[in-house]
């Protein structure tokens, strides 16, 4: 029970000097500012809590003690008048509450006590600038001091803990020989002496224009955050730990505030995406203008700027003295102010320096063990500051405590920091982390047990000499239930394996063998499944190719994977086979050999899980794929995890929309055959239609639909406009390749509620995919997808510059180790040894993505390490494309960059002569269309950095300068007369680039324009104008003049029909009409003379269908053709005839 | 204006607690006690005395003697 027993009242006068201006630190200036409207984090008040334990003294003495602590700091008088200046105030006065409670309930009443302190605002405008309560039971008695951080900061804590000491004991406290205006006005002074000057010469030219914050994964950038809420975690360090430090400290000749300045520096380098960033430093090893400096309260209230320089690979111990070397130069030139330093940075290099963490050490020597009050806790609320650590002495060590805005950090992550540097600073005391090893801190309890967690292989991986033997039994066991399904007809399980006998027996006939590697690369269709089927059981080494890809690429794969052979169709040639020097086997050749030999005399080879079992060639930096060998138990052991996490079982259809070259696809075409599911092939004349893929979706009742977001965005456009009734049938959703955005996600529930959404991933090198997220509405919620846990046996490693794993929460370098790694690149040996390297032991492979583990494990991709994007769910090397160019006679150098907001590639070229139809022509032997840059820019030279690379910032100021002339260019300007539809598309397109410098001229793809948009535009001409375009259409023509001529043609088709076209339908309503009798359409087969033999009538008839076809047609048509669903023919050829 | 090294010795004196003895102008400025917050007082004595200004990289591995020649250079320059 807490009862406030009394009110103390506490009054100190000093008439003389009421409402006196004040000097004012440039830190007290900074959070007067802050507690502005408008600044960055603030509109909030710093201020601090901190609770002593006193004696068990009666109310008068601490009334007492608390009027003289008021009485003999000049601090307490200060208060910020109404335009925020310091004043001191004739009188102080101070109301402080004191309760009573049982001593069971003492330490909750404070805690509840201290937070509803803590709650209240302070008003700076009434002096002092501090709230006290009291607090005791019949054992201990407690002092909340509530304190504006426009006070004073921590090392203050100790100058009041003293003082009360001696006050509340009876004891002199010692005699205060100047007070902070001294101590400001001492500052002053110097600075007139002329070492400003001095100063200001010395961070000009230290300041720098590479000085930037620590740049954590952020929840919400600090700049975008208007309201602060700030948590605090607290951790101690004891007495002995503190000993044994300064101890340490002593025997290297370092300090120890450079020590623990040190590691704090390097915890943050170690979370930070920043390697080299400042912080700010509050000074409490300040140069000393005055006697008795350590005696004033608020004596820290200004800070130097500390820089951390990337982890060089010396030891700890030279980090320190480096630390300590520049805190020295630091304190040597500290007539500038931190804010002033600041002000300068922002001068010199034209940026504002977001100064987002502090840190503190207000450790010194030894406690005081005979000490009657004790700081226990300290409470910090920081306004201006994302993190702001400060190590408070209380009682029997220190507090080292983190104050951090809530909507910024994750408080996991502050919690990494508090820990690794708690762990690391009582490491060194304990000698387990010496001053002089080379020091890589050690990963946290927490944050190890939780990476082991996630990456930790099961007790139980599949029988991989299972594989082919299931695969096999499943095929026998489904009989006559479909196995591939498309737009004619269906291919039973039955049939599958008589066309796999059929496939075998081609394969041996032709001298192709286990092992052997045979290429295919058709446009999509059933075979391709087949063949994907009969070369996995029969041990030849599957590698499908990109029908796009030109014939020198296509060469350039099959040689680097030794294949034997490629099968292709007739349209695509034997180009590339001859060019690698082997075989073509034409795809039709084969279906009429498997029609004529199929047989369900199947065998299978045996397993031997580390042979190859497909390869998959994937975007390489020099304009050449890299072919990714898969081997048999990567591929089991990924069917078998999709099969368990993902929930696919042989009851489900899969629709195979994914480009057959594509490792997802490996899923549609492989996966499900080995579930004993169906897979669903679209035409390859429509395997880019969105209305295509949902037609068959509905046919066939699909289950699961496997692709890139890309993929799914489009047919959700195209599904907004469809009829749904029929297609409930969808239960999984498989998104992979490229980010899935929330939108999208919500989008897709929309349409399929109740769908199960899942987030996979994994490059090529890994094996199909080997990391999967089940999507929850609370990640749609967030903002933010998960990338996933990793499959059993698959190891995801975040590593930094250093090849130092990271910590939770920080972003690095992502590797991949573990049962899903390719056996590398065919052919590639250098590459090989580039790209899947050792890590303590592990073969691991860098995957070129960045990203960051959460708390829970789930790890989330945050961009790519290199110059690879990802367009449309494909990986698309920049470095490739630039290589392409580069190859082109005509251009002397070129540069690749991409624009991520309008997802354009912008090509750099340096030519006389070249234009883009030359270029193009150039680069579709080399590369596919869907690489090809959207924006040229010929430049003079392409501008280089230091480093003799392509100079991006200098690139990116030549294409937004192109960008501007081109919106400078306004439409109104312009001549050209524009039709209605030109001006439709016009203003289409303008909306949908969010661009108001398009013209008839445009080119989409120059636009940045993609399937996803097309779909759109589809949409809104079929709204307009009831016309139906394909996507293909529209994208294999890029211009916009062309569309309207489209748009013109099909209009005037669908008139031209319209005037004259009649159907089955409406011929059955003018039987029904003039006979008076129903007439169905079901009928129409029906002899007309059977209904009626009145002449009249028939005549009749005859008019009004020459009438409503406007050809003629008489009773005579009638007598000889009397089945009325043979009349639409006719009158089609009637029609045509008459046109 | 010139100053010797027991200018500099008076100071010390003033900043070092428990001092024994006369300060020995030829060992390092540590070995007699003289911790970073010392040093940092010093080099605040020397800036308030003589108006001039050494830094606490100077003052490291000082001696009262190289302090002294370091603050008659100085001195000199500002003429």
């Amino acid at each position: 029970m807490l009862n406030k027993t009394e009110t103390l009242r506490i009054r100190v006068e000093d008439p003389e000097h009421g409402g006196e201006r004040v000097l004012q630190s440039d830190l007290q200036r900074s959070y007067a500012a802050g507690m502005g409207e408008g600044i960055a984090l603030g509109g909030h008040q710093s201020h601090v809590l901190c609770t002593y334990q006193i004696p068990l003294t009666d109310p008068e003495t601490i009334k007492h003690a608390l009027t003289e602590l008021l009485r003999r700091h000049d601090i307490f008088r200060t208060y910020w008048d109404t335009e925020l200046q310091p004043a001191f105030a004739a009188k102080l006065e101070m109301i402080v509450p004191v309760y009573s409670c049982d001593d069971a309930e003492l330490t909750q009443n404070v805690q509840t006590i201290r937070e509803e302190m803590f709650r209240e605002e302070i008003d700076v405008s009434r002096a002092p600038l501090v709230r006290c309560a009291v607090i005791r039971s019949s054992e201990r008695q407690i002092l909340l001091m509530h304190e504006s951080e426009l006070l004073c900061d921590g090392f203050s804590h100790e100058i009041i803990r003293k003082d009360l000491d001696a006050l509340l004991t009876g004891n002199e406290p010692e005699p205060l020989q100047c007070g902070y205006q001294d101590y400001l006005k001492t500052i002053a002074d110097m600075r007139e002496w002329g070492f400003l000057d001095d100063d200001r010469a010395y961070w000009q030219e230290t300041v720098s224009d590479s000085w930037q914050a620590p740049a954590f994964v952020y929840r919400k950038q600090p700049e975008l955050i208007l309201t602060s809420e700030t948590e605090q975690i607290t951790r101690k360090l004891d007495d002995k730990t503190i000993a044994q430090l300064n101890k340490i400290a002593e025997d290297h000749d370092v300090t120890l505030s450079a020590l623990l300045l040190t590691v704090y520096a390097k915890v943050l380098e170690r979370y930070s995406k920043t390697k080299d960033f400042v912080m700010i430093v509050p000074r409490t090893a300040r140069a000393v203008p005055c006697e008795n400096i350590n005696d004033i309260v608020g004596v820290c209230s200004d800070f130097f700027v500390y820089e951390n320089r990337k982890w060089e690979q010396g030891s700890l111990l030279d980090e320190i003295r480096l630390c300590r070397d520049q805190v020295n130069r630091a304190i040597s030139h500290s007539f500038l102010s931190g804010m002033e330093i600041l002000q300068l940075h922002r001068q010199k290099t034209g940026k504002t320096l977001p100064a987002n963490v502090s840190f503190t050490s207000t450790l010194s020597g030894a406690a005081d063990t005979a000490a009657h009050v004790a700081i226990e806790a300290v409470r910090m609320h920081t306004s201006q500051l994302v993190l702001e650590t400060c190590i408070v002495p209380v009682s029997g060590g220190a507090d080292i405590c983190t104050a951090f805005v809530k909507d910024a950090l994750e408080r996991y992550i502050a919690e990494g920091i508090l820990d690794m540097f708690a762990g690391t600073v009582r490491a060194i005391a304990d000698g387990t982390h010496p001053l002089v090893s080379t020091a890589r801190f050690a990963l946290t309890d927490r944050d190890r047990a939780a990476i082991d967690r996630v990456n930790t292989a099961e007790t139980n991986p599949p029988d991989y000499t299972q594989f082919r033997k299931r695969f096999l039994e499943t095929i026998r066991q489904r009989g006559d239930r479909n196995a591939i399904a498309f737009a004619g007809g269906t291919i039973t399980y039955r049939q599958l394996l008589r066309d796999i006998g059929g496939i075998h027996a081609f394969f041996s006939e032709n001298g192709l063998h286990e092992g052997d590697v045979i290429g295919i690369q058709l446009p999509k269709q059933p075979l391709q499944a087949e063949l994907a089927a009969a070369s996995v059981l029969s041990g030849v080494v599957y590698m499908p190719l990109e029908y796009e890809l030109p014939p020198d690429s296509a060469a350039a794969c099959l040689k680097q994977s030794g294949s034997a052979a490629v099968i292709t169709d007739r349209a695509y040639g034997t180009a590339a086979a001859e060019a690698a020097g082997i075989r073509t086997f034409f795809a039709d050749d084969l279906l009429a050999y498997i029609a004529e030999n199929g047989t369900e005399e199947v065998t299978a080879v045996n397993d031997e899980t580390d042979k190859p079992v497909i390869i998959i060639n994937t975007s390489g930096t020099t304009g050449t794929p890299k072919s990714s060998i898969l081997l048999a138990y990567s591929i089991y052991d990924c069917i078998c995890q999709t099969e368990s996490r993902l929930g696919v079982s042989g009851a489900d259809t899969s629709i195979a929309v994914t480009n057959f070259a594509h490792d997802m696809a490996i899923f549609d075409h492989l996966f499900m055959l080995v579930y004993g599911g169906c897979t669903v092939i679209p035409d390859s004349q429509l395997a880019k239609e969105p209305s295509h893929w949902i037609s068959l979706m509905k046919q066939y009742h699909v289950t699961v639909w496997n692709s890139v977001p890309a993929f799914h965005e489009m047919c959700t456009t195209a599904l907004q406009t469809a009829d749904l009734t029929d297609f409930q049938s969808l239960r999984i959703i498989i998104s992979g390749g490229d980010f899935l955005t929330p939108r999208l996600v919500h989008t897709l529930w929309k349409l399929h509620p109740g769908v199960t959404i899942f987030n996979v991933g994994g490059p090529s090198e890994t094996t199909v995919w080997n990391i999967s997220h089940r999507i929850e509405p609370q990640d749609a919620a967030s903002g933010e997808i998960p990338y996933g846990i990793p499959f059993a046996g698959t190891g995801y490693l975040l590593l930094d510059d250093n090849m130092t794993e990271c910590p939770l929460g920080s972003e690095g370098n992502m590797y991949i180790c573990g049962r899903s790694l390719s056996a590398g690149y065919a052919g590639a040996e250098a590459l090989n040894r580039k790209k899947f390297t050792e890590y303590f032991g592990k073969r691991i492979y860098n995957t070129g993505d960045r990203g960051i583990r959460r708390a829970d494990g789930e790890l989330l991709l945050t961009g790519r390490s290199d110059s690879q994007i990802k367009l449309n769910g494909k990986t698309i090397s920049l470095t490739g494309i630039g290589s392409a160019l580069r190859q082109f006679d005509a251009i002397q150098d070129a540069a690749v960059d991409f624009d991520a907001d309008t997802k354009r590639i912008i090509a750099y070229v340096v030519t006389a002569d070249a234009d883009r139809k030359q270029i193009e022509a150039f680069l579709r032997k080399h590369i596919p269309p869907y690489q090809f840059p959207q924006v040229y820019i010929h430049v003079d030279k392409i501008p280089l950095t230091r480093n003799a690379k392509p100079d991006q910032r200098a690139l990116r100021a030549v294409y937004q300068e192109s960008c501007n002339a081109q919106a400078a260019q306004r439409p109104a300007d312009r001549t050209e007369q524009i039709d209605e539809i030109t001006a439709f598309l016009i203003k289409t397109l303008r909306e949908i680039f969010g661009r108001e410098d398009i013209g008839a001229d445009a080119n989409y793809f120059a636009l940045g324009g993609d399937s996803i948009t097309a779909v759109r535009i589809c949409a809104a001409v079929q709204k307009q104008y009831g016309v139906e375009l394909r996507l293909f259409d529209l994208l294999g023509r890029p211009y916009l003049s062309e569309w309207k001529n489209m748009i013109a043609e099909k209009l005037a088709d669908a008139k031209k029909t319209k005037k004259t076209a009649i159907t089955v339908q409406e011929i059955c309503e003018i039987i029904s009409d003039v006979t008076g009798q129903p007439f169905a359409a079901e009928h129409a087969d029906t002899c007309l003379f059977r209904l009626s033999t009145d002449l009249n009538m028939i005549r009749k008839i005859a008019e009004q269908i020459a009438a409503r076809a406007a050809v003629p047609w008489t009773q005579y048509d009638i007598a000889a053709m009397p089945y009325p669903d043979d009349w639409c023919a006719a009158l089609e050829r009637r029609i045509a005839d008459h046109a | 204006m010139k100053i010797n090294e027991n200018d500099i010795a008076k100071i010390l004196t003033g900043l070092i607690q428990n001092l024994e003895g006369e300060i020995p102008f030829d060992q390092p400025l540590a070995e007699i006690g003289c911790d970073s917050i010392t040093a940092m007082k010093l080099q605040m004595e020397i800036m308030k005395t003589y108006r001039i200004r050494v830094t606490m990289e100077e003052l490291q591995n000082s001696t009262v003697h190289s302090v002294t020649e370091l603050v008659n250079g100085k001195l000199a320059q500002k003429g």
